[in-house]
């Protein structure tokens, strides 16, 4: 098949199947969204979360390991998922249960780019987009970890609902040489962060963090959140510059330079920041670990 | 370094040496960390054997040699973007930090 039959075949109609597929998605499990509903509605209580929490015992382990991680700094060992709760704060638990799903059920899949790498770029990113959320003060650093950690979910959507497509996109990336974005767009006529940012709603988290991956290449046309848009922007551009991980293609996109005067330092600060996110990567090896 | 034949390729592995096509254009840059996609990608240029290292441990602190496979992915990464001053900028930071890592060691 040409080069052009191909790229009709899969920006045709098979992007409403693609659209379809996707909408489709699986829910999150009933832990998860039910400690997500808790956390979104105001008359919850430390205690709801803590019972939701332990209907799960797999889960609440993991909760405490990454809670005594050095990445959460605590001085004094948290023994229980009651007290994570407390300590923590609502959406910080919601976070970290989201977190320990998605690497638990999305990890282990066989990506064409490597599923490794794949992760701990988005790790990298997650770590890059925490630190830059405290330097410019915004009110939650870890929410943008959380950000930065799913900014490329949709990658893994698109391996599993579209598998053949995809694999035909991400070798034309590495072809072409080319951010695997831009090939998405050009054969798909849809992108990860689109199909992310999808499956995100659909999980019915809260529209910041939505906002986030939907926009991540595109920071000009987020509808809102721009501080958290921004910063998931420049995380990735950071996280790549330091190479850390691999998004699916050897490229780098070019930095938005509003999000950059949002979420960036100026240019003789830019190495003290990479420090500073390589150091915070060391923190968040626990994650790394449930890879 | 070793040459393994492409077929044999697993993940994670490091190329040592970059891959250009038939017009000499670098299609894959020394440092990349080789998977799946890059085994059809070689296959597709006529590639039979590449020049690999073992996966960098760690990844943040090379030793010289790495940080010349990783200073090869970084330039690779950038080229393009030059007339950006905001990516120069980020270009030069990640490249002083790789140079400090390796001066930081010996």
């Amino acid at each position: 098949m040409d080069e052009n039959a191909k790229r009709s075949r899969l920006a045709g109609h098979d992007l409403d199947e693609l659209i379809r597929r996707v909408d489709n998605l699986p829910t999150l499990p009933s832990v998860v969204a039910k400690v997500n509903e808790l956390v979104e509605s105001p008359g919850s209580s430390a205690a709801d979360i803590n019972h939701a929490i332990r209907q799960d015992l797999v889960l609440s382990a993991r909760i405490l390991r990454l809670v005594n991680s050095p990445f959460y700094g605590f001085h004094r060992r948290i023994k229980s998922v009651a007290h994570a709760v407390v300590i923590l704060g609502f959406s910080t638990v919601r976070n970290v249960v989201l977190s320990t799903f998605v690497l638990d059920s999305f990890a282990a899949r066989d990506l064409p780019f490597g599923h490794r790498e794949f992760w701990i770029h988005s790790l990298g990113t997650g770590a890059a987009a925490a630190t830059l959320a405290r330097r410019m003060g915004l009110a939650e650093a870890e929410d943008a970890f959380v950000a930065g950690l799913l900014h490329d979910v949709g990658k893994v959507v698109l391996h599993q609902y579209a598998r053949d497509d995809f694999a035909v996109v991400a070798r034309a990336a590495a072809e072409r040489d080319c951010l695997l974005y831009d090939a998405e767009l050009d054969m798909l006529g849809t992108s990860h962060a689109e199909i992310g940012g999808r499956l995100l709603d659909a999980w019915q988290l809260p529209e910041d963090l939505v906002e986030a991956v939907r926009s991540h290449h595109v920071p000009g046309e987020a509808g809102g959140y721009r501080d958290l848009v921004a910063v998931v922007h420049v995380a990735d551009i950071l996280a790549r510059a330091l190479l850390v991980g691999n998004g699916g293609d050897a490229r780098i996109p070019r930095v938005n330079a509003e999000a950059w005067s949002r979420a960036g330092a100026p240019p003789e600060g830019i190495e003290a920041v990479l420090r500073e996110i390589a150091d915070e990567l060391r923190k968040a090896k626990a994650f790394m670990d449930m890879l | 370094m070793r040459k393994i034949a492409v077929a044999d390729i697993a993940e994670g592995l490091v190329l040592a040496e970059d891959v250009a096509d038939a017009g000499g254009r670098v299609i894959l840059p020394a440092g990349e960390v080789l998977a799946a996609v890059h085994v059809e990608v070689l296959q597709g240029l006529g590639v039979a054997t590449v020049a690999v290292v073992d996966p960098l441990p760690g990844g943040l602190a090379p030793d010289a040699e790495e940080a010349g496979l990783r200073r090869r992915r970084l330039e690779h990464m950038f080229e393009g973007t030059g007339d950006d001053l905001l990516m120069r900028a980020i270009h030069a930071a990640a490249r002083a930090m790789l140079d400090s890592d390796v001066t930081g060691r010996s």
